[in-house]
């Protein structure tokens, strides 16, 4: 049983001896391809400035296009802000003619009377017998159901009498004024006014203010009885004062006036724009600004029209509305209205002018029931300013004017390459397109390349006089065509034959710069000329190059951004694989940059990228595959650095200093392998 | 579950056959083995692995080769009449992996462009379980049993097809893969280790006799299954892969995340799994053994044993065994081939008291010897008798 024990022992130190345990780790070897594509020359088409043209034998010419000219005309018109003011005073008042009465009954003149009642009983026959001063009464006369006050330039007061009493009336004397006042506004004298008749007195209000609060004074009145005839005593039967105002004009009143127009005016805004005459202009962006200022103490009502502006056959109008002004003061509004896409006809009211926009305007009140002080002192002020109009395109003469300009474009496509460029054929196309509704006379005062040796200047007859370039047509517009336009063309050749074009070109130039001078309208005849925004005069330069060029050492360079992660990376290689049909040998060099540029890494290749086998007809009959392998050591911490690669390729056609054609069917196939030591634990 | 239970109580019940004795017994049994590797080139292999320590294990290796885990705790109770009931607990790991697998790991594919490796076989076949073991011996020659089991944690993988090419150039890398793996769900895995994640039952059957001067006996032990619940996953993957690098229409404008999206793809086609019950068939343990005795002053026995575990091994594990008997002492020297081991020697002590059993054994006894070491193995088991037979 011991010897077990001791067993047992031996066993548990023999397994408690374990080694320490490390993570075991270690290096492999692994390639994986990581990416592959099919090069074509058309696949570097990837600028809108360069393509690439297929001729009849499926050779490739490349097609250069930089714009040189691109001339906006939109100053031409430039239709500035424009206001005008208007303060406009009320011409009349409207109110319309005003009736009142006052009764004076036979019942109340009983009444007065002592025993009266029991002397004429109502419905009775008696004798009147003849009295003095019975009538004599100062009565009011309440017209404020229609005014409180006004003051007349004009108009009549009638005051009308009219005897329904039983008996006549003699020395009848009656006064009709103010309350309160002792001015009479009218008096009236009659002698004998017999039953049943009526006497009319007339006064002219002119100057005159009458109060809604009026009063009427009997001075005297006799009545002449009826002896010895008796007659029925009616208590109803009056003697009755009417009052009419009529045929009034006022110069301000205090009441409820009745609907009426304060102002109506038609505004004309005439925009100042040189030489050009504008007949129609459709709007791009723009609008009115109006600014309304009223001293009335009621609602104006205000309708702003330009009947010239119309969008789908509607007239631009619109309304607003001025509050009631404070008393003694004036009240504001500022409004904004957008005629965007308006078609505006810029020949006036009459359509015998140009550069104008006719507007109307009118204002008014309603009936509000409500008791408003309105003299012909008030006032409405109007401000109608016309804001920037940018016109989407206008019609009429647009001047005669003369532009100098001068442009630099860049021309970095050959400047790019190192080496030597011989071409064979070259072709060189200015072309202008003229998107204006005006004839233009162009000239190319100068037009050179320049590079860091220097500047050549291309020289050619071409350059020794203007070219006109005649008026653009519009295309129909109800078709809403689009373009909008169809430009008048002229182009310039330049070639090796009738300039030093190859020249320039061979020259690797950096910049073009180009100088011109354009002369719109240089006949002053054309009056049905239009512009549109954004468009105007272009010239775009068009470089044709064959693609059969004899390259030595051509250099491109160029720079990608990349981010890419990579840890435990070790020596190893990339291999590129390339299955080559173009008759052009490349040296291919990659350098990782950091984010400030920096070299991380220069990655060369001792192999090269051959170039095709050709045949007699210069056309390549063998393609070659080649593999380029590119070292390294440690690439992790680079490529983790790493945020741009720089490619530099070096390029030579084969056979050498032998123009060699290059084909649209050309490809090189890449693979892109690596291989590398990767640790692993 | 009821039924399992009615035939445990019925077979404990019947008392038809007598055993000889009442006695319980515990043994336990942990074991780590590979085929391939051995103790000196193990101790090599920590730290950075220089060539020539990957050329040493690359040597080392079989064209297929295995590690084993096993870690078996059983308490059985034997009573006279001749039922027992026994509660064990077992562990066990049995992976198998191809030379291929392990040159392509330490070399990478670099060397092997052009050729198309295989990596099959792989497998790996991992459990954990606990049982509850009923056995009665209906005469002196048969005994059945029947088990109860919960499954605890189970992990599978079969790959049927690995391939793995590198065109010559490295221009194109290419793989096909089908496999079937299933895990158990393992969110609690440390924190309770002994988690029902499956529940199964168990047959067993065991008959010996006598054979001219010894006996032989056969025995068919784990005849079942598990079934795991429905967090259990499981896949089935059958894809074939082809990478000639990104197609990109501007060559040098690549990055990373185009690559990413590529492994992110495969990564999606391998992670397709679904969650749902699994019913795992139980390694059965076929067990054939004969005992010789020989009257010789030097060996009192010998045994041959053939041992094979359906699903887990190739081929069947053969020992032969001679032994020495000295009073109460036994002793077993023996040499084994098959199964998920490398060919060697195991030993075996026995003590065996009137009352008190108590027996040690090695499947390793190569152990003592570096070089020859592939592994380590103890067994133990201990067994007090209460009673005889009358």
């Amino acid at each position: 049983m011991k010897s077990i024990f001791h067993l047992l022992i031996i066993l548990l130190l023999v397994s408690s001896c374990k080694h320490d345990f490390e993570k075991p780790s270690w290096n492999t070897d692994l390639t994986t391809p990581l990416a592959y594509s099919q090069l074509n020359i058309l696949d570097l088409v990837n600028d809108s400035s360069i393509r690439f043209d297929t001729l009849s034998d499926n050779s490739l010419k490349l097609i250069f296009i930089t714009e040189l000219i691109n001339f906006e005309l939109d100053s031409l018109i430039d239709l500035e802000s424009i206001s005008t003011s208007k303060n406009v005073k009320l011409e009349t008042i409207n109110f319309s003619n005003t009736t009142v009465s006052h009764e004076v009954t036979l019942g109340s003149l009983i009444a007065s009377i002592d025993f009266g009642t029991l002397l004429f009983p109502n419905g009775g026959n008696a004798v009147i017998p003849a009295y003095s001063d019975l009538l004599n009464d100062t009565f009011p006369i309440d017209a404020n159901e229609y005014f409180e006050e006004m003051t007349f330039i004009d108009g009549f007061i009638d005051l009308k009498i009219n005897n329904q009493l039983p008996t006549d009336l003699s020395n009848v004397q009656l006064e009709l004024r103010n309350k309160n006042e002792s001015t009479s506004i009218v008096t009236m004298n009659i002698p004998l006014l017999p039953s049943g008749q009526t006497a009319i007195e007339t006064a002219s209000l002119a100057g005159q203010t009458l109060s809604g609060d009026l009063e009427a004074e009997i001075l005297s009145a006799d009545i002449v009885g009826t002896s010895p005839n008796s007659v029925t005593i009616d208590y109803s039967d009056a003697l009755i004062a009417e009052i009419v105002i009529r045929d009034i004009n006022l110069q301000e009143g205090i009441a409820i006036f009745p609907s009426q127009q304060i102002f109506d005016e038609d505004t004309v805004v005439a925009f100042e724009i040189g030489d050009v005459r504008l007949q129609r202009v459709v709007v791009d962006e723009g609008g009115v600004e109006v600014v309304g200022v009223s001293t009335i103490q009621d609602t104006i009502k205000i309708e702003y029209s330009i009947p010239g502006a119309t969008l789908n056959g509607q007239p631009f109008e619109f309304y607003y509305q001025l509050p009631p002004a404070p008393v003694g003061g004036s009240i504001s509004v500022t409004k904004f209205f957008d005629f965007s896409g308006y078609e505006i006809d810029m020949t006036g009211k009459l359509g015998d002018t140009i550069n104008t926009i006719y507007t109307e305007s009118q204002g008014w009140i309603d009936s509000s029931g409500v008791i408003t002080h309105i003299s012909l002192e008030d006032s409405v002020f109007n401000t109608i300013t016309i804001k920037e109009i940018i016109p989407e395109r206008a019609y009429g003469f647009l001047g005669t004017d003369t532009f100098q300009e001068s442009y630099s474009s860049e021309f970095i496509d050959f400047s790019n390459f190192e080496g030597e460029i011989d071409l064979s054929q070259v072709d060189v196309t200015i072309s202008t397109e003229n998107y204006v509704g005006a004839n233009a006379n162009v000239w190319i005062t100068n037009f050179s390349a320049q590079n860091n040796s220097g500047t050549l200047d291309l020289i050619s007859s071409n350059l020794s006089s203007p070219f006109n370039i005649s008026s653009a047509s519009e295309n129909n517009q109800a078709n809403q065509a689009n373009p909008p336009i169809t430009p008048s063309e002229n182009a310039l050749l330049f070639d090796e034959k009738n300039s030093n074009i190859d020249a320039i070109l061979e020259s690797k130039p950096e910049l073009l710069n180009f100088d011109f001078e354009l002369v719109l309208n240089p006949n002053s005849n054309q009056d049905s000329g239009f512009i549109y925004k954004n468009y105007g005069i272009t010239s775009d330069l068009e470089i044709g190059v064959p693609l059969a060029l004899s390259a030595s050492h051509i250099v491109l360079r160029d720079t990608i951004d990349i981010d890419i992660n990579v840890e435990n990376l070790f020596e190893g290689s990339f291999t590129l694989v390339a299955h080559n049909t173009y008759p052009i040998d490349a040296q291919i060099k990659m350098t990782l940059l950091d984010q400030n540029g920096m070299i991380l890494e220069e990655l060369n290749s001792d192999q090269v990228l051959l170039a095709s086998e050709v045949n007699a007809n210069g056309k390549t009959s063998v393609p070659t595959t080649s593999e380029l392998t590119y070292p390294f050591t440690s690439i992790s911490e680079s490529l983790n650095q790493c945020q741009h690669i720089a490619f530099e390729i070096k390029l030579n056609t084969q056979p050498e200093n032998q123009p060699v054609t290059i084909y649209s069917d050309y490809t090189i196939d890449l693979k892109l392998i690596a291989n590398f030591n990767y640790s692993l634990d | 579950m009821r039924l399992i239970i009615k035939i445990c109580v019925l077979s404990c019940l019947v008392s038809i056959v007598s055993a000889q004795e009442s006695s319980l017994q515990f043994n336990t049994n942990m074991g780590l083995f590979n085929s391939s590797i051995n103790e000196p080139l193990l101790a090599q292999s920590y730290g950075f692995l220089d060539d020539i320590e990957k050329a040493n294990i690359i040597d080392a290796l079989q064209s297929e080769n295995y590690i084993q885990f096993e870690l078996d705790n059983q308490l059985k109770y034997q009573h006279k009449n001749g039922w027992s009931l026994a509660l064990s607990n077992h562990a066990g790991l049995y992976a198998k992996y191809s030379k291929s697998l392990i040159e392509l790991s330490l070399l990478g594919n670099t060397p092997f462009k052009g050729d198309s490796l295989q990596l099959a076989p792989l497998g790996l076949t991992a459990f954990h379980y606990s049982q509850i073991k009923a056995s009665f011996q209906w005469d002196p020659h048969f005994s059945t049993s029947l088990s109860f089991i919960g499954g605890h944690q189970l992990a599978t993988l079969q790959v049927e097809n690995a391939m793995f090419y590198t065109e010559k150039s490295g221009a194109n890398i290419a793989y096909g893969l089908e496999f079937e793996a299933h895990y158990s769900d393992t969110t609690d895995l440390l924190d309770n280790p002994f988690e029902w994640n499956g529940m199964g039952a168990a047959l067993g059957f065991t008959f010996n006799d006598s054979i001219a001067n010894g006996i032989y006996e056969i025995s068919i032990q784990d005849i079942g299954f598990i079934k795991w619940n429905e967090s259990t996953s499981n896949r089935y993957v059958d894809s074939q892969w082809s990478f000639d690098g990104v197609n990109v229409d501007d060559f040098i404008e690549f990055n990373d995340s185009i690559i990413n999206n590529d492994v992110d793809s495969i990564k999606d086609l391998l992670n397709r799994e679904t969650q749902d019950h699994y019913t795992w068939r139980l390694p059965t343990t076929i067990n054939i053994s004969t005992l010789q005795n020989i009257n010789s002053n030097f060996v009192n026995a010998i045994q041959l044993s053939l041992t094979h575990k359906l699903t887990i091994y190739d081929l069947p594990r053969v020992t032969l065994e001679v032994i020495k008997n000295l009073k109460k002492h036994e002793f077993r020297l023996g040499y084994h081939t098959g199964g998920f081991e490398r060919q060697g020697f195991q030993f075996g002590y026995a003590y065996k008291g009137k009352k008190t059993s108590i027996q040690l054994f090695t499947k390793q006894a190569n152990s003592i010897i570096p070089s020859q070491n592939y592994g380590l193995h103890i067994g133990i088991g201990l067994k007090r008798v209460f009673s005889n037979s009358k």
